[in-house]
C-alpha cells in the first residue's frame, strides 16, 4: 500500500511551485502595467476592477502600493469604488500606525466597505478609551480596533507568577473593552499577540508556564475566552505562522519606524482585519456553489460512473475526500453550499446516493443544478431559489473558462477558479474566499451573552473606570534633573524631534544647551520616567529663561514630551519642578507660550488648563507667589 | 546599456507608485524637492526598491535623507554585489 503510494505520487503531473509562483508574478507585474496605463488615462475605475481581483487573492506589496497609489490619485479626482457599506473605523494602536491605515484604505474598499479612519495618537490606548471628550468619542466609530503588538505586554522573559503576570494583562485589555463600550457604541475589534520566535530558553520554553513564549500563547487563549461574542478577534498569531514569523516581523522597521510588521505582512494584517469588519456588517459571503466532475471529485461522472470516479483513496481521492470534508465544515458553521454542473441531473446525483467514499451527501446542499444551460444561467436561478444576492456567491469550478464566463455574466459573483492539483484546493480556496462570521447561531450567541453579562459584573468591580484610575493604577515615578553632560545630547535630540508635544518647536544643539545651563538664572531640565510596565528613560524636556521684557517673569522657552508618555499628566510634573526651581531663583510669575506648528495643535490650550492665567498673544502666566503647581499621580524619585 | 534603461524603467516604476504619477524624477529629486517625499514615504519607498530588486539596502537608506540619485546608487551596488 505505501509503495503503491508513493508510485502514484510520482506520476502525478507536476503541479511545480517554482513554475506556479514565477506565472503568479508575472500575471502580477502584467496586471500592474495594464493598471498604470488605465490609470494614465484617467479611468479609475477600470484600473480598480483590474485590480480588485489580485488584491483579494494576494499578498503582493507591489500591487498593494499600486492600488494605494491609484486610490489616492482617484481621490484627489474626485472618484471612489462605489461600497455596500459604511465602517467609521477608530484605531487604537500602540505602534506607529500610518501603514496599516494605508493597507485597511486599499482592504476595505476591495470587500466592498467604505471607510473612514479615525487613528488616535499612537500609544494612546487608555487615554483615548477613558478620556472625556478625546479624538475617538467625538469621531463616533462604529467599530474600534485595538492593534497592539507583543512588545506592550509586561512579561518579563521568566514570571515566577505566570498566573499573576497573565491575570495583569487580561484585565488591561478587558478594562479597555470595557472602557469602550460603555463610552461609544462601538464594535471593538482586537488583534491578537504574535508569539516572538525567539526564544532564550529554547524548546524547553514550552515546558515552563513562566515563560514569555508561554504566557503569550495562554493570552491569546484567554482573551478569546473573554471576547465571547461581543469583541471581535484578528488570530494574528495564526497570520503570522501561516506567512511565517521571520517574514511577518521586521525588526529593522520597528527599530527605524515603529512599525512591527513587514511589507509583505500588511496586506495579509490589513485583509484578515476588513474580513472580520466585513463578516459584522454582514457583508461576508453566504453561499458556496461548487461544480462536480474534478471539483469535487477526480474524473467525470458521465464517463466513469458513480462508484468510478475518484474519490476517498489514493493521494488525490484523499485530497478531494478532504476538500469535501472542508466545505461540509463550512457547511456546519453556517455557510450554504450549492451545485452548478453541466451534467444529466441523474449521474450528477449518483455519487451522492451511491459512493460510500462520499463526504458530501445530497442533504448538504440547499439547491442542487445540473443539466446543460451556461453556468451563468444556472447560479442565477439559484440566487433567485435561496433569496440571496448574486454579491453573497461564490462560484468554484476547476475549469477557468467557466469561471470566466460566470464572471462576465455575473460580475458581482465571486469566482475562484481551481486550477491546481486538488491538494491544494483548500488553501486556494482560504486564499480567495474570506469568510468571517462575528458569532456562530443565535442560540450560541444567547448562551455567550449570558456569560458576558456575569462576566461584565464581576469586572465592573475591578475594572479601570476613569483616567485619574489609569493613571494610579500605573504606578508611575518621574525624576526630573537638570541638564549634565551626560544628557545634553539626548536633551537636543528630543528639542530636535518631538513635533506633536512640543510647546515652541525651538531646536537646539548640544552646544547651544550647554551655554544655556551655564546661565545660573536658566532652568534647564530633563524627566525620566518609569511605571509598571516600562522603564521610558528621558521623554520629557523643560527649559525656562528670564523674560526679555520682564526679568521677574521665568519664560518658559521649551516644553516638550516624547509621544510615548503623552496623556500621563507628566507635563503637569515636570512644570511643577520648573515652578518650584524658578520660585526658588525669586522668579515672581512663570509663563508659558505656545507656537502653532503643523503637528502640535494638541497643546495649544495646554497652559490654561494647566491652570495658567491668559496675558495675550499666545502667553499664559502662573502667579508662583499662589498656590504651588502640584503633581498628583506621579512621585518624584529624584533627590 | 538596454539593461541600464531597464534598470531605469523599474525604478522610475517604483517612484511613481510610491511618489505619484506623472512626475518626471531627477537623480537631484529628494525631500527637499519633492512634497510627497516625507519620512514615511522614504520607508516605504526603501522597501519597495528592496522588493522590486530584490536587494537588501543598508539601515542608512531608511535612516538618513536620501535622494533618487543617492538610492538609485545604493541600489546599483547592492545589486552588482549580488
Amino acid at each position: 500500500m505505501e509503495v503503491t503510494r508513493g508510485i502514484d505520487i510520482e506520476l502525478l503531473p507536476p503541479t511545480g511551485d517554482p513554475a506556479a509562483t514565477a506565472s503568479s508574478q508575472l500575471a502580477a507585474g502584467g496586471i500592474r502595467e495594464a493598471v498604470r496605463d488605465v490609470v494614465r488615462e484617467g479611468r479609475y475605475e477600470d484600473a480598480w476592477e483590474l485590480l480588485r481581483p489580485s488584491l483579494l487573492a494576494e499578498d503582493d506589496p507591489a500591487t498593494w502600493g499600486l492600488a494605494r497609489r491609484l486610490l489616492q490619485s482617484a481621490a484627489d479626482e474626485g472618484w471612489a469604488p462605489s461600497c455596500r457599506r459604511d465602517v467609521r473605523l477608530a484605531l487604537l494602536c500602540s505602534y506607529e500606525s500610518a501603514e496599516l491605515v494605508e493597507h485597511l484604505r486599499v482592504a476595505c474598499p476591495a470587500f466592498g466597505i467604505a471607510l473612514e479612519v479615525y487613528a488616535a495618537p499612537y500609544g494612546q490606548l487608555e487615554q483615548e478609551a477613558l478620556g472625556e471628550n478625546t479624538g475617538l468619542v467625538q469621531f463616533a466609530p462604529s467599530h474600534v480596533l485595538v492593534a497592539p503588538t507583543t512588545a506592550d505586554l509586561s512579561f518579563p522573559a521568566l514570571s515566577e507568577d505566570p498566573q499573576g503576570s497573565l491575570a495583569a494583562e487580561v484585565r488591561r485589555w478587558r478594562s479597555l473593552w470595557d472602557a469602550l463600550g460603555s463610552r461609544v457604541a462601538a464594535r471593538v475589534v482586537q488583534h491578537g499577540f504574535v508569539v516572538p520566535d525567539e526564544s532564550p530558553l529554547g524548546h524547553l520554553a514550552l515546558r515552563i508556564p513562566g515563560t514569555r513564549l508561554s504566557l503569550v500563547r495562554e493570552l491569546n487563549a484567554r482573551l478569546g475566552a473573554e471576547a465571547g461574542s461581543t469583541v471581535l478577534l484578528v488570530d494574528v498569531e495564526r497570520l503570522a505562522g501561516a506567512l511565517g514569523k521571520q517574514r511577518w516581523l521586521d525588526p529593522r522597521l520597528w527599530y527605524t519606524a515603529r512599525q512591527p510588521f513587514s511589507y509583505e505582512a500588511l496586506p495579509g494584517l490589513a485583509k484578515a482585519t476588513t474580513a472580520v469588519l466585513a463578516g459584522d456588517v454582514g457583508l461576508a459571503p453566504r453561499c458556496i456553489i461548487v461544480d462536480l466532475d474534478n471539483t469535487l471529485w477526480g474524473g467525470v461522472v458521465g464517463d466513469e460512473g458513480a462508484e468510478g470516479v475518484v474519490i476517498g483513496d489514493g493521494a488525490e481521492g484523499e485530497a478531494f475526500a478532504a476538500f469535501q470534508e472542508y466545505l461540509l465544515a463550512l457547511r456546519d458553521r453556517g455557510v450554504l453550499l450549492a451545485v452548478a454542473s453541466k451534467n444529466d441531473l441523474a449521474a450528477a446525483r449518483e455519487p451522492f446516493e451511491r459512493n460510500p467514499s462520499m463526504r458530501l451527501r445530497l442533504e448538504h446542499f440547499e439547491a442542487f443544478v445540473a443539466d446543460w444551460r451556461p453556468k451563468s444561467v444556472q447560479i442565477a436561478e439559484i440566487a433567485e431559489t435561496l433569496g440571496l444576492g448574486l454579491d453573497a456567491l461564490i462560484f468554484l469550478d476547476d475549469n477557468p473558462a467557466e469561471c470566466a464566463q460566470v464572471a462576465s455574466a455575473l460580475p458581482s459573483v465571486a469566482t475562484v477558479p481551481l486550477t491546481v492539483s486538488p491538494s491544494e484546493f483548500v488553501r486556494t480556496l482560504e486564499q480567495h474566499v474570506h469568510l468571517e462570521a462575528s458569532w456562530l447561531s443565535s442560540e450560541d450567541r444567547a448562551r455567550a451573552d449570558s456569560y458576558a453579562a456575569r462576566r461584565k459584573a464581576e469586572t465592573l468591580r475591578e475594572a479601570v473606570a476613569s483616567l485619574p484610575d489609569f493613571w494610579r493604577s500605573l504606578e508611575m515615578r518621574g525624576r526630573v534633573r537638570p541638564v549634565d553632560a551626560t544628557t545634553l545630547e539626548r536633551t537636543a535630540q528630543l528639542t530636535q524631534k518631538t513635533n506633536q508635544f512640543n510647546l515652541t518647536l525651538v531646536r537646539r544643539t548640544p552646544e547651544q544647551i550647554e551655554r544655556l545651563t551655564a546661565d545660573p538664572r536658566t532652568i534647564c531640565r530633563t524627566f525620566e520616567l518609569e511605571d509598571r510596565f516600562a522603564q521610558h528613560g528621558i521623554v520629557g524636556v523643560a527649559i525656562a529663561v528670564p523674560d526679555p521684557e520682564e526679568p521677574a517673569t521665568a519664560l518658559v522657552d521649551t516644553l516638550l514630551l516624547s509621544c510615548r508618555v503623552i496623556g500621563r499628566t507628566a507635563e503637569q510634573h515636570l512644570l511643577a519642578h520648573v515652578a518650584h526651581a524658578a520660585a526658588g531663583l525669586g522668579y515672581d510669575r512663570l509663563r508659558g507660550i505656545y507656537v502653532a506648528g503643523s503637528r502640535n495643535e494638541l497643546v495649544s490650550d495646554l497652559y490654561p488648563k494647566l491652570g495658567f492665567v491668559e496675558a495675550g498673544e499666545g502667553r499664559w502666566d502662573y502667579d508662583l507667589g499662589g498656590s504651588p503647581l502640584t503633581s498628583e499621580y506621579i512621585v518624584e524619585a529624584g533627590e | 546599456m538596454s539593461s541600464q534603461t531597464e534598470f531605469d524603467r523599474r525604478f522610475h516604476d517604483v517612484l511613481e507608485d510610491v511618489l505619484g504619477w506623472d512626475a518626471v524624477y531627477a537623480d537631484a529629486d529628494g525631500p527637499a524637492t519633492i512634497e510627497a517625499w516625507d519620512s514615511l514615504a522614504q520607508i516605504r519607498l526603501v522597501n519597495a526598491l528592496e522588493t522590486a530588486f530584490d536587494v537588501r539596502l543598508p539601515d542608512s537608506a531608511l535612516l538618513e535623507e536620501q535622494t533618487v540619485g543617492s538610492l538609485k546608487h545604493l541600489v546599483a551596488e547592492r545589486g552588482a554585489v549580488r
